[in-house]
């Protein structure tokens, strides 16, 4: 996959889905609900620059479906979601002869973490990431993961000690994938006997357009005061209903926060972003560049395989 | 350099590895260093016919698995993450009700130890593991006697170290120990005893069933939780959910609580029988039966300032006896709350009403002595807390009475997340196809037993309501039980067939038959129960319906024959609280 078949990709997958959060502004509010095929873009059926050979559009196929589950399986399907395809260049699609960043970022991990009881590696022999199988990554899960992990979704402990808690997620993040974080909170509104319970301690918001925890050169909008939302939440019990987001001209930093204060002169639009289930659409009147000319509206409730 | 007599040993496992990956065609993938072996081998064609499956007999089999090394171990398939060796393989002969089986003893690196048998001739072609106890460091043979004479392949594990299930030094300055009992041994004694129950039967077990109680509950959730793909059906008795806390927070704290300020005991444990019988008095008939037992104590409010002495007869020698001081009463509160920090916070569970004639010599000591989980340095709680429970521990010299309730609490949480077991996400073990019965005493003195109702209760919000859960969940609150066994209520319960019944025909228990024994069982559940049971051994049947769900007398006929009770209609609403 070269820089034009990304290309193609993104503008293909954007003619699809942009419009439909009411604004066509190069960001695609909510793709997981995007139903883009990348069979549109195949050189089968128009010989195009960018176009898709069949080899080329099997990968993306699977890049965007994510590693297949075993029949039965619980795990959420998470893949590189609609919208982030510029960003799978350099880290999951080599530009040279060298390997991806993720490339050496997985094995890095692999080293690190799994040979601590592997026999193999003690005497010396090397694991690729390419004979890595997905049953043997099972049980890995197993053992060395849960060293790590964060997905007990019972939260009633900080909950009773008046914890609460904001969580944000880019739409268009290739390094955890939404779906996960998203089925994380679906679990733990369940667990926590619903939306209205849960929301009093715990809220979710979805970035559209953002990557992993910045937008960087995506086209979402991701600089805000997060410090001042979650204190005005615990100092004054006022909880996030609305958090404004602005998309600048120039950063001085990849980390939102940092570029704040920032001049009104250097903001190309604003956003109202909606604790999940809900989701900004635009109202329909208005300068599609201001916060306030966009409204609430609850998505269709997936059920993310909560219940296989 | 390698001794001589190893070299030999080499050369035959050699053979028996090529032996293997011809013969059996494991899914093993043989890794490039192996290959030069494996081709080694396959240009001797005699070194892989003289030893395939069939040729040679069990009994040599079962000697040939005393040979195998780490290296042909882990090419066993599935055994890449466990590091394993066998130490020893031999046929111990039938006797009593026991079959003739191959025992097979090893070691999983670094120093987790097993003992594996599997019958000769009369495997029924399952595969069982039995859970320790405590913790554990010993070997639960007589206990894996309830999977051998139902001819299973059955393994114990001691979970990493060595000790007599009481003792928690193994924890002290070893993180790999802690890993080990918290969730690794399980997962990896598994995975071993399923890759040489399918080298010496050359078939993959058809079923594989975890068993245990207390700790071995513990092994099973975190069974469920972590390793949903392990076992098709599992049963956990009383687990220890939340294994840091229970013993500052329930056993020791229950024990504090008749502490004074000068250390001597506040309510003496002869006046236990005068506040069980109150509680009956109050709330035994609310279940319909006055039988000494309460079906549901949850359902009893009775507070112990009903029986607090009047002003005049506090002083008055001759009603001492029967009656509560406002000190006494405030030790009753307080074993009933559970534990609090200094604000009056709860920060766990307590006793049910109904339980108090188990409070000693736990909380409260005979002869006016502390309570024995109180006792000082040594006892399990301080050794509990001081050798592992902090994450920087505190070692030997730590006494339970330090215990800070608004400040250390907080401190066991590190060390918890290797042990805990409170994970209510149990959708991976639903879509694997498992099964899980839980069952909880509620006159259990280790436990709390609203820790199980509460993590069934989490379990069910999570999983969809009660009807998605109990189709693969199902938890029993036993009436009059005490930990995994004993006590007033009927503790004799053939789960392993309910569970059978249950993965294999998809008959799931509604409820099950609870057999109060004539003569108890020893605090470990010894001799193990022997299904079914003969009439001689029991005096009383009840039914114990799926929680929710409470029996309740008929009305009519012997209410000690559980034909005579049914389902109660339904009086206590799920906790509100999230």
């Amino acid at each position: 996959m070269t820089v034009e078949n990304a290309s193609a990709l993104a503008a293909a997958a954007l003619a699809r889905c942009d419009k439909r959060d009411g604004v066509v502004d190069g960001v695609i509010s909510d793709p997981s609900a995007c139903d883009f095929d990348p069979g549109e873009i195949s050189c089968a059926r128009a010989l195009q620059p960018g176009c898709l050979n069949p080899p080329q559009l099997e990968g993306v196929k699977r890049a965007y479906l994510g590693l297949p589950r075993p029949p039965g399986s619980a795990h959420a399907r998470a893949g590189l979601p609609v919208g982030s395809e510029f960003q799978w260049l350099h880290r999951y699609v080599s530009q040279d002869e060298n390997p991806t960043s993720m490339w050496d970022f997985m094995m890095s991990w692999l080293r690190a973490d799994e040979p601590v009881w592997d026999e193999l590696s003690k005497s010396g022999s090397t694991i690729s990431l390419a004979d890595y199988d997905v049953a043997r990554f099972s049980n890995v899960r197993g053992t060395y993961q849960l060293l790590h992990e964060a997905t007990n979704p019972d939260l009633s402990a900080f909950a009773e000690s008046g914890g609460k808690l904001i969580m944000m997620q880019g739409t268009a993040d290739v390094i955890v994938q939404p779906s996960v974080t998203t089925r994380y909170y679906e679990t733990a509104v369940r667990t926590a006997g619903g939306l209205a319970p849960t929301r009093k301690f715990f809220r979710y918001f979805l970035m559209p357009g953002v990557g992993h925890c910045f937008a960087g050169d995506n086209a979402g909008a991701d600089v805000f005061d997060s410090l001042a939302d979650i204190t005005r939440w615990v100092e004054q019990d006022a909880p996030p209903e609305r958090i404004v987001v602005q998309k600048l001209i120039k950063y001085t930093s990849l980390f939102p926060d940092v570029n704040l204060p920032t001049l009104p002169s250097n903001v190309v639009f604003s956003r109202p972003l909606y604790p999940y289930p809900d989701r900004q659409v635009f109202a329909g009147a208005g300068d599609p560049r201001l916060a306030e000319s966009f409204k609430s509206q609850r998505m269709i409730e997936r059920n993310l395989e909560l219940d296989p | 350099m390698i001794p001589k007599e190893r070299m030999n040993c080499r050369g035959f496992v050699t053979a028996a590895v090529a032996t293997l990956v011809l013969s059996h065609a494991p899914a093993t993938r043989v890794f490039a260093s192996d290959a030069a072996a494996a081709d080694a081998a396959a240009a001797d064609p005699a070194a892989g016919d003289a030893a395939g499956p069939g040729a040679a007999g069990p009994t040599q089999r079962c000697g040939q698995l005393a040979l195998y090394n780490s290296r042909y171990m882990s090419q066993l398939a599935g055994l890449s993450d466990a590091p394993s060796t066998i130490t020893d393989a031999k046929i111990i002969p039938a006797e009593r009700d026991l079959p003739e089986v191959c025992q097979v003893q090893g070691v999983v690196a670094p120093s987790i130890g097993y003992v594996l048998w599997m019958p000769i001739t009369t495997w029924n072609g399952r595969f069982m593991m039995q859970g320790c106890g405590g913790m554990c460091g010993n070997f639960f043979t007589a206990q894996a006697e309830e999977g051998l004479v139902r001819h299973y392949a059955v393994v114990v594990t001691d979970m990493g170290h060595k000790g007599n299930g009481g003792m928690a030094l193994y924890g002290y300055e070893n993180l790999q120990g802690q890993i080990d009992f918290g969730f690794r041994a399980t997962h990896v004694v598994t995975l071993v005893a399923k890759a040489v129950i399918d080298d010496f039967y050359a078939k993959t077990p058809e079923r594989s069933y975890f068993v245990g109680c207390s700790t071995g509950g513990r092994q099973g959730m975190v069974e469920a939780e972590r390793f949903p793909e392990d076992y098709d059906g599992i049963i956990a008795g009383a687990p220890p959910w939340n294994e840091m806390g229970d013993l500052p927070l329930f056993m020791s704290w229950s024990a504090r609580a008749n502490i004074d300020a000068d250390g001597k005991n506040i309510l003496d444990a002869d006046k236990l029988p005068m506040i069980h019988s109150a509680v009956l008095t109050a709330c035994d008939k609310l279940d319909g039966l006055k039988d000494g037992l309460l079906q549901d104590p949850r359902l009893c409010q009775w507070d112990p300032a009903q029986i607090q002495c009047g002003t005049g007869a506090q002083h008055d020698p001759s009603a001492a006896g029967t009656c509560l001081t406002a000190a006494e009463v405030g030790v009753v509160r307080k074993i009933y709350s559970g534990a609090t920090d200094s604000h009056g916070k709860a920060l766990y569970f307590g006793m049910e009403r109904g339980s108090e004639y188990v409070w000693t010599p736990g909380f409260i000591g005979a002869d006016g002595a502390p309570g024995f989980n109180l006792g000082g340095k040594g006892s399990f709680g301080s050794q509990f807390v001081g050798d592992l429970g902090f994450f920087y521990p505190v070692g030997p010299t730590y006494d339970i009475r330090q215990f800070d309730y608004d400040h250390d609490p907080q401190r066991l949480a590190m060390t918890e997340y290797i042990y805990d077991a409170q994970n209510p996400d149990l959708r991976h073990f639903r879509a694997a196809g498992g099964k899980l019965i839980l069952y909880h005493g509620w006159d259990d003195n280790e436990i709390p037993p609203r820790t199980t109702v509460d993590y069934y209760e989490s379990a069910t919000r999570l999983l969809g309501g009660e009807k998605a859960t109990k189709a693969f969940f199902r938890t029993f609150m036993i009436p009059g039980m005490n930990h995994c066994r004993r006590g007033p209520g009927g503790d004799g319960v053939d789960w392993i067939s309910y569970l059978e019944r249950w993965v294999e025909n998809d008959q799931a228990p509604e409820a099950v038959t609870a057999y109060h024994l004539k003569s108890q069982q020893t605090y470990s559940g010894l001799p193990r129960l022997r299904f079914p049971l003969e009439p001689a051994l029991y005096d009383r049947t009840r039914p114990v319906y799926a929680f929710p769900d409470v029996a309740k007398w008929s009305g009519k006929g012997d209410p000690n024959d559980a034909a005579n009770w049914i389902k109660a209609p339904r009086t206590v609403t799920p906790s509100a609280n999230p």
